[in-house]
């Protein structure tokens, strides 16, 4: 073992309440980026969950077609060429499930509730009702036609039970106004306000509702197996539907503004511009990441603050340490005359400083990982109450945590190289000091 | 053969806007296996030349020659080596690596060259140095568990473990009482005997000067008086 | 967003003034759909320019009443619009000027105007697109039976309209048309599904000049019950509008 390292590692405990403190400092920033770095991973997880469960995948292929009278209806009106890419894709997709959906307004008596409603393909989907956190009801009737399940808090809004009726209107895919009633047969732990959490009704009634055939859909929604690859999945598929078929172009347009418009619909059918047209069915792609693109901006803004912090937090720390090992070396003058005259070489001297301000940076580090690990097991324990906008963060209601490897290592590397930066200073004064000199320091 | 050389050697040290001068014009030779004392009053220069011998300090003028090298050309890591190769240490404050244990206060001088003996020449040598200095049943203990002559009892092993041809003690009992300084003095001689090791020791004690068969006496930084014993080399 | 959805709920009542008499038929079965192209012509303003206030009382059984005030300036032949809040208080200088295609919502809080196409829907509304467009029964609906009937005091044909297309507002209508004057008196407005959604009565007609147009009318909310809107126009000219007024430096000005 080298000796500067050895007699640094013993020194560590030589001065315990200095090292408590330096390590205390050293942690409490450690633990500060930790937590907050693995709440802020933890609530971007969640959210692409549960947002992934509320819109029903992470890929949305919508179709449009242009209507003799040049408006753009949305339908699916020619899967064929997308099943077909989608299926040399295979690798990337879990599963593609058909959905037609609207927004509309649901009323109940004389109470009327803006609501978006997702028409699902149970036949094909077995495994949908298992995704949902029922409150009140039962799924068995789902696949009746007109069977409706709701968000919990849009059916305590409108005051409706299950096993009541409730009339749905909308707008067809041409823009003609319907109303169709449903019988609301459960409701589930969903947020309904925003649009996000959707009331759910097989692709036949929703269909009908729309105008379309029971067999057509609107979009196909894809989930893919690994929900960090959206963009690198949409890239590919898109790639190779251009050129083929029509592809709406993605880049110009608020993808929230398109969600809403193309999916959830409910308005009617926008005009065609002259010279804008095009033959058969065009493809529109949206991906959770453009519907999650404002929130996963503020998390990174979140993100840069937290490191920030843990940056100004370091260099607090870093000044401690300079001051520390500054004394350090004052006390131990005589001690570096004798290891110098013992024939330790002045880079040994300057090892013995910096591998000690590393070890106590170690120490500091793994005690803030500790308390954060310990501060995150404890939190498991708390369930804060569900029904709010703030659930979709939650991981069933507990704060998400996700410790990720690669950045707690790299904020280690970041807090180790910070450390032996700010000792470096004492450490090479203390090598430079003269042995002669140092001997004569008393003891 | 002389072993140490010093000729006509000054050093000064600057004080304020004036200089001291602390040695001036020293030439000496010590031949190898000597028990060489560097006497003289507080003052007079002999921690001075110590530190000259022991390659820890440059000479203001002069030249010291150790092994036959002409110390004044060499950088600062081959004096260390110098050092760690051929000379040996003893403090008057003992100054042991409060961190290390009596063993590893003996055995760290052998982990520093750059060709380290064997783990089981190590134990070897140093254990029987420890039985040497009599503080077998101490090995395990730092040195702040340790009496004053205790300690230098470990700093003696700690200065021999090398095989040094020199070894250099500055007052080495003057933070022991009499007797205690008298056993250590004992077993510096006993070493010096049993392994021809040169020592060179300062010391203003006049009752340990008589034990010394080469004697030098500073006075003002200067040998005041210089002369051998009873046939000695 | 309040604020938007009631001027665009302004917006379609503003359409729905285009209803308005002609000269009826003479006896016998008329041509139905001369009968609604007459219709339509009475209710589009070609020859003229448009002006009138509106008085909009809403009755929402969960909102409770809410009354508003607009002033609305029509130039049908170039498709241009200008509606003004003058009541409630809190909306007075609101403004929606369409001109060229373009749809500018002015607020003078923030004195800016914000841009929505035309061809958009208005969210939180069931402001259709068809509402804005100029008035196209005989072009949208083809007469699918016809009767005869009394409303009130009037001898009225009843016609079953069939949308001719689906991207109509309503799959079907009924609507109850004066045989004397021609004037629509009464429409029942069906979805796809088969189900009443509303019920419009054009209570009042005024002669302006030379043409009758309705300056009352009611919405009865089939869905909602208790749920209406009526409608009185007062101070209709056909005068022409300045030009001046389909602008944007008239809209801020007149706010000032
Ligand atoms: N680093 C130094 N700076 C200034 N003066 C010094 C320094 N070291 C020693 N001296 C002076 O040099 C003289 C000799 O000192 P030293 O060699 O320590 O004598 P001794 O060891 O015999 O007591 C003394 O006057 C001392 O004050
Ligand atoms: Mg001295």
């Amino acid at each position: 073992m080298n000796q500067s390292m050895r007699i640094a590692f013993r020194n560590v405990g030589r001065q315990k309440k200095r090292t408590v403190l330096l390590a205390g400092a050293v942690g409490l920033g450690f633990f500060i980026i930790t937590l907050s770095g693995s709440l802020l991973g933890g609530i971007a997880a969640s959210a692409r969950k549960n947002f992934s469960a509320a819109f029903g995948g992470h890929l949305y292929f919508s179709g449009s077609v242009v209507s003799d009278r040049g408006s753009e209806i949305a339908v699916m009106a020619d899967p064929g060429p997308l099943e077909s890419v989608l299926a040399a894709h295979a690798r990337d997709i879990a599963s593609i499930h058909r959905r037609s959906g609207t927004s509309g307004t649901l009323i109940f008596g004389t109470r009327e509730l803006r609501q978006t409603l997702t028409g699902v393909d149970f036949g094909r989907e077995p495994d949908f009702a298992g995704g949902l956190r029922i409150v009140s009801g039962s799924l068995d009737g789902l696949s009746e036609p007109g069977a409706l399940v709701l968000p919990e808090d849009a059916a305590e809004r409108l005051g409706v039970r299950t096993g009541e009726a409730v009339l749905f209107r909308a707008s067809t895919v041409h823009g003609q106004r319907n109303v169709t009633e449903l019988v609301l047969i459960a409701t589930y732990e969903g947020q309904s306000s925003f649009g996000v959490s959707a009331g759910y009704a097989g692709l036949g009634t929703v269909n009908s509702l729309l105008g379309l055939g029971p067999e057509e859909f609107q979009t196909l929604n894809v989930w893919l197996r690994d929900d960090r690859a959206i963009d690198a999945a949409a890239g590919r598929i898109l790639a190779d539907l251009a050129g083929k078929v029509p592809v709406e172009p993605r880049e110009d347009e608020d993808p929230m503004k398109r969600m809403a418009e193309r999916l959830l619909g409910g308005s009617g059918p926008r005009s065609v511009g002259d010279g804008e047209g095009w033959e058969g069915t065009r493809y529109g792609l949206t991906t959770l990441n453009d519907l999650m693109a404002q929130f996963t901006s503020i998390l990174s803004i979140a993100d840069a603050l937290s490191f920030w912090v843990f940056l100004i937090l370091l260099s607090i720390t870093m000044v401690g340490i300079l001051n520390s090992y500054r004394m350090v070396m004052v006390e131990r003058t005589a001690e570096i005359g004798t290891l110098r005259a013992l024939g330790l070489q002045k880079g040994g001297v300057r090892d013995i400083f910096l591998w000690e301000a590393l070890f106590v940076s170690l120490y500091g580090a793994l005690a803030g990982l500790a308390a954060a690990l310990a501060v995150m097991a404890l939190s498991r324990a708390a369930v804060l109450p569900g029904g709010t906008v703030l659930s979709f963060f939650l991981d069933s209601g507990r704060l998400p945590f996700s410790v990720d490897p690669i950045e707690t290592v790299r904020n280690l590397v970041l807090l180790c190289a910070a450390s032996l930066a700010a000792v470096s200073f004492p450490a090479r004064a203390a090598a430079r000091l003269p042995p002669a000199a140092a001997l004569r320091a008393a003891y | 053969m002389a072993i140490l050389q010093l000729s006509d050697v000054h050093k000064t040290y600057p004080l304020g806007k004036t200089e001291v001068h602390a040695v001036r014009g020293v030439s000496l030779e010590i031949q190898k296996g000597d028990f060489v004392s560097i006497a003289g009053p507080s003052g007079s220069g002999k921690s001075t030349i110590l530190n000259l011998i022991g390659c820890i300090d440059r000479p203001s003028g002069g030249s010291v020659r150790l092994g036959g090298v002409d110390t004044a050309k060499l950088s600062d890591r081959e004096l260390t080596r110098l050092r760690h190769r051929v000379l040996g240490f003893i403090f008057q404050s003992f100054n042991l690596i409060p961190v290390l244990d009596v063993y590893e206060n003996v055995e760290f001088p052998l982990l520093l060259g750059r060709e380290v003996p064997k783990p089981a020449e190590r134990r070897e040598r140093v254990g029987r140095l420890i039985r040497e200095v009599g503080l077998e049943t101490w090995t395990r203990h730092k040195a702040n568990e340790l009496s004053g002559g205790q300690r230098q009892r470990v700093a003696i092993a700690r200065a021999l473990v090398t095989r040094p041809e020199v070894v250099l003690a500055d007052e080495p009992t003057a933070n022991l009482d009499s007797a205690t300084g008298e056993s250590i003095l004992a077993l510096m001689q006993a070493m010096n005997r049993e392994f021809g090791t040169t020592f060179v020791f300062s010391t203003h004690d006049a009752r340990i000067v008589d034990l010394a068969d080469h004697v030098v006496r500073l006075k003002d930084g200067r040998i005041a008086e210089e002369f051998r014993r009873g046939g000695a080399a | 967003m309040r604020l938007r959805t009631f001027a665009a709920a302004a917006l379609v009542l503003a359409s729905f003034l285009r209803a308005a008499p002609l000269a009826a038929q003479a006896s016998g079965t008329p041509d139905f759909k001369a009968l609604l192209a007459a219709v339509d012509g009475r209710t589009n303003f070609r020859a003229s320019d448009f002006s009138a206030r509106l008085t909009l009382v809403s009755e929402d059984p969960s909102k409770g009443t809410e009354t508003r005030s607009v002033r609305v300036f029509r130039r049908d032949r170039a498709d241009t619009l200008l509606l003004l809040v003058l009541k409630p208080e809190s909306e007075l200088g609101q403004g929606y000027l369409r001109v060229d295609d373009s749809l500018w919502f002015y607020d003078p809080e923030s004195r800016k105007f914000t841009h929505s196409s035309v061809k958009e829907n208005f969210q939180g509304t069931d402001a259709k697109n068809s509402d804005f467009g100029l008035s196209s029964l005989a072009e949208d609906y083809a007469v699918a039976a016809h009767g005869e009937g009394r409303l009130g005091a009037h001898e009225t044909w009843i016609l079953d309209l069939k949308a001719r297309h689906d991207e109509t507002a309503y799959a079907s209508r009924k609507v109850w048309i004066t045989k004397k004057d021609g004037l629509l008196l009464k429409s029942e407005d069906y979805s796809l599904s088969g189900r009443l959604l509303r019920t419009a009565y054009y209570t009042s007609y005024a002669r302006v000049g030379s043409s009758l147009i309705c300056d009352r009318f009611t919405y009865v909310d089939a869905l909602v019950a208790g749920k209406k809107t009526s409608v009185l126009m007062e101070e209709i000219s056909l005068r022409p509008v300045p030009d001046e007024v389909f602008t944007k430096a008239y809209v801020e000005r007149v706010n000032r």
